[in-house]
């Protein structure tokens, strides 16, 4: 019996463990700074807000994190600056639910630690050091990369919703009670839903620094080993620019997924902050993992496999690809030997140079007027198209012909012309004489035209068949001369 | 009968364009400079630096903050002073700042003891006066009834000014008088700017009223139901924690725990 009650009281008090609101200002600082318009500007002329959008606050990525988990020490009234400063890598009052420990940025401090970011400021960060921070650092703090923004971003809020609400169902049936859904549920589906910047964003956050060429002209790197500070390389200074020209860049820029962002390509791996540099044996973009790193997601598989390896020697940063080369001594350019393109080419420009000094000489020493004679080919043309008997026949068929016979032969051909020639220019004056007298009655004028039409016709073929018949016999002994000769 | 009305509506508007310079300018116009005045006036511009406001740093604020207040811009005072204007109390800068949203510079800094003036709603881009209502207030009117709408965005253009015979007494920037006084900061003599700057600050009290004289229900030196606020909106600018705290603590000096400020 006691037993029951015991177990009652126990199923009962079950419906009490329920979450409380959560008071994400249980210090009262709302009560001031949700005020519009607590604005200033300082003793450097910076703009400074005092009021916090409370409303965006509470739907912020540390909605529930009270105001004194991070500025910890404002204890009075004005605050201490040196008390608001902040420790990212401070472990805050939220608990891991799984395992119950306190969470903590310091695992993304210690990744950053192992970047080429790891100078960035981390801690005793306020709201009146930025200007100090723009000044006098190069790598960037936790709040130049971070702000506090929207919880769930404007872009995935459909998704999200969608998602939340077959959440009760598909989560529920083992996660009961309000405290899971409140607390840990948005949580998960937040992760769920997906990244919360898309390639674009993720760009724009590094070439908000990368892209300013005068800032990075102005970084100042230093060697691993040697320590030695020097000023960056033009690829370094470039490398936005250089990116934005591949394709990988010009799809991000024409809003397509299939390409690689800076992170995408720099830190791949599910850790984003371990930017190393590309000499780096452990970074990403170091030429012994770039099959790895290429063929991560299923974007070049085929450059894990042994003999792809070239592929991956695609420079994403080349300078060449900004045409920034000066061109008043270009046989001088360092890129310009080591371009396979110029090297590709070179052989032929070689070849092509010694065709033109060979044209040049043959055409001051060897040029003539003689009229040039087909050495090959000549022969086909003429039994092909013309119909002549092949150069050997016709050489053969003159041969066998006696000199003399072919004189007479030729001046009869000479005389028929002649007399063909004058037939022609009586017609021609006929028809000119025709065309002066005046105009006679239409008939008579059709009997006489169509008679001169004739004659005149009758004329021109006698003279094709005359010439027909002339123009073989008055070349053949000029051949067959040649061909004796 | 409709030509007549014309006409008057035509002669009441320009009186009233005539007459914009208001009382605040009758008064500089009137204030005949002591040779003190002068000279503190000359000083101050000696030992006045210029700060050079910067524009947004590639590091932004880590939480949404506001943003600045466009209607300071109509002001002639911010031609000189900054926007927003209060920059040395740390203790009251911002809650003054923030009152610069909705009080009009003239309504704190000019208080002629010798006049009696009343307080409208005015829209500062044209002048002209707003009815008053309940809902010009940034609380809202019936949060009793709804709990989670206790605040709203103020209108950004509408603020308490005084007015004398009907007229606002403020100077704006586009008013003839702060148009000159702008060109002859550029290319006056120093002596020429220490009585223009002597003479706009002579009718003018450095230190405006206390938080009380509007917050304490006793003083009312803004009457604010006759401003619009209902009851519920009047008790809570009287019951205000803030102004409370530092009608406690008015030792610029002196630090207050915070949990002090929330009794």
């Amino acid at each position: 019996m006691i037993r029951s009650f015991f177990l009652l009281f126990i199923f009962l008090l079950s419906f009490n463990v329920d979450a409380g609101p959560r008071y994400s200002d249980p210090d009262g600082c709302l009560s001031c700074h949700a005020y519009e318009g607590l604005n200033f500007i300082d003793e450097n002329g910076v703009f400074r807000s005092a009021t916090i959008d409370s409303e965006h606050y509470a739907s912020s990525l540390h909605g529930s994190v009270p105001c004194k988990d991070c500025h910890r020490e404002v204890i009075d009234y004005p605050h201490k600056v040196e008390n608001t400063e902040v420790d990212c890598g401070a472990s805050c009052h939220i608990e891991e639910p799984s395992e119950g420990v306190k969470y903590s940025h310091d695992v993304i401090h210690e990744e950053m630690d192992k970047s080429v970011h790891a100078d960035g400021w981390y801690k005793g960060l306020t709201g009146g050091n930025r200007l100090e921070e723009v000044e006098t650092e190069q790598d960037p703090s936790c709040r130049r990369c971070h702000s506090n923004t929207a919880y769930i971003a404007e872009s995935q809020l459909e998704k999200f919703k969608e998602a939340f609400d077959h959440a009760e169902t598909e989560c529920g049936n083992c996660h009961q009670g309000k405290a899971w859904m409140g607390q840990f549920g948005g949580h998960i589906l937040r992760r769920f839903v997906g990244r919360r910047w898309n390639n674009i964003e993720n760009n724009q956050l590094c070439i908000q620094c990368h892209g300013d060429i005068e800032a990075m002209r102005d970084v100042t790197q230093e060697d691993k080993e040697t320590h030695e500070k020097h000023p960056p390389s033009e690829r370094f200074v470039q490398s936005s620019a250089s990116y934005t020209k591949t394709l990988h860049g010009r799809l991000i820029d024409a809003n397509s997924d299939f390409g690689a962002s800076c992170i995408d390509c720099h830190a791949p791996e599910g850790w984003k902050h371990e930017i190393r540099a590309y000499t780096d044996e452990k970074s990403a973009s170091h030429p012994d993992n770039l099959g790895e790193s290429c063929g991560q997601s299923n974007c070049h598989g085929y450059t894990k496999k042994p003999g792809n390896e070239g592929f991956t020697m695609t420079d994403m940063h080349s300078l060449s690809l900004l045409g920034l080369h000066s061109m008043d001594k270009p046989l001088e350019d360092a890129d310009l030997w080591e371009s396979n393109w110029f090297r590709g080419a070179l052989p032929l420009m070689v070849a092509g140079i010694a065709l033109a000094i060979g044209s040049l000489a043959w055409w001051i020493l060897y040029r003539t007027d003689k009229k040039i004679i087909a050495k090959f080919g000549g022969d086909r043309f003429e039994r092909v198209m013309i119909g002549r008997k092949p150069k050997k026949a016709r050489a053969k068929a003159a041969a066998k012909k006696p000199r003399v016979a072919k004189k007479v032969e030729s001046t009869e051909a000479a005389d028929t012309l002649k007399e063909t020639t004058e037939t022609v220019v009586k017609a021609k004056a006929a028809t000119a004489e025709m065309k002066e007298t005046p105009k006679k009655p239409d008939v008579e004028n059709k009997v006489e035209n169509n008679t001169v039409a004739d004659i005149a016709k009758e004329t021109t073929e006698a003279v094709v068949k005359k010439q027909a018949s002339i123009s073989e016999p008055a070349e053949t002994p000029k051949k067959s001369d040649d061909s004796e000769s | 009968m409709y030509y007549r009305l014309f006409i008057i509506g035509l002669l009441s508007a320009m009186s009233h364009h005539v007459m914009a310079e208001g009382l605040y300018l009758q008064e500089i116009n009137n204030t005949v400079l002591t040779e003190q005045q002068i000279n503190e006036s000359k000083e101050k511009i000696l030992e006045h630096k210029d700060v050079e406001v910067r524009e947004k740093l590639n590091v932004a604020p880590f939480h949404q903050r506001g943003q600045l207040n466009a209607s300071l811009e109509y002001s002639t005072c911010t031609g000189c002073h900054l926007s927003p204007p209060h920059t040395k109390s740390e203790r009251t800068r911002t809650f003054m700042n923030m009152h610069t949203q909705f009080i009009a510079c003239e309504t704190c800094h000019f208080r002629p003891k010798d006049k009696q003036l009343n307080y409208q709603w005015e829209d500062v881009r044209d002048g002209m006066p707003i009815k008053a209502k309940s809902k010009l207030f940034r609380q809202v009117a019936n949060a009793e009834e709804k709990p989670q709408e206790r605040v709203k965005a103020l209108h950004s253009f509408y603020k308490v000014t005084p007015f004398y015979q009907a007229n606002a007494v403020v100077l704006r920037k586009s008013d003839e008088f702060a148009q000159e006084t702008a060109r002859l900061w550029k290319a006056g003599t120093e002596d020429e700017k220490a009585i223009r700057r002597a003479s706009i600050h002579a009718p003018l009290e450095e230190k405006g009223p206390e938080c009380s004289a509007c917050h304490d229900k006793d003083e009312q030196f803004l009457d604010v139901t006759a401003l619009g606020a209902n009851n519920y909106q009047a008790d809570k600018i009287y019951n205000n924690i803030i102004a409370q705290f530092f009608a406690r603590y008015k030792d610029e000096d002196s630090r207050i725990r915070i949990m002090r400020i929330l009794k």
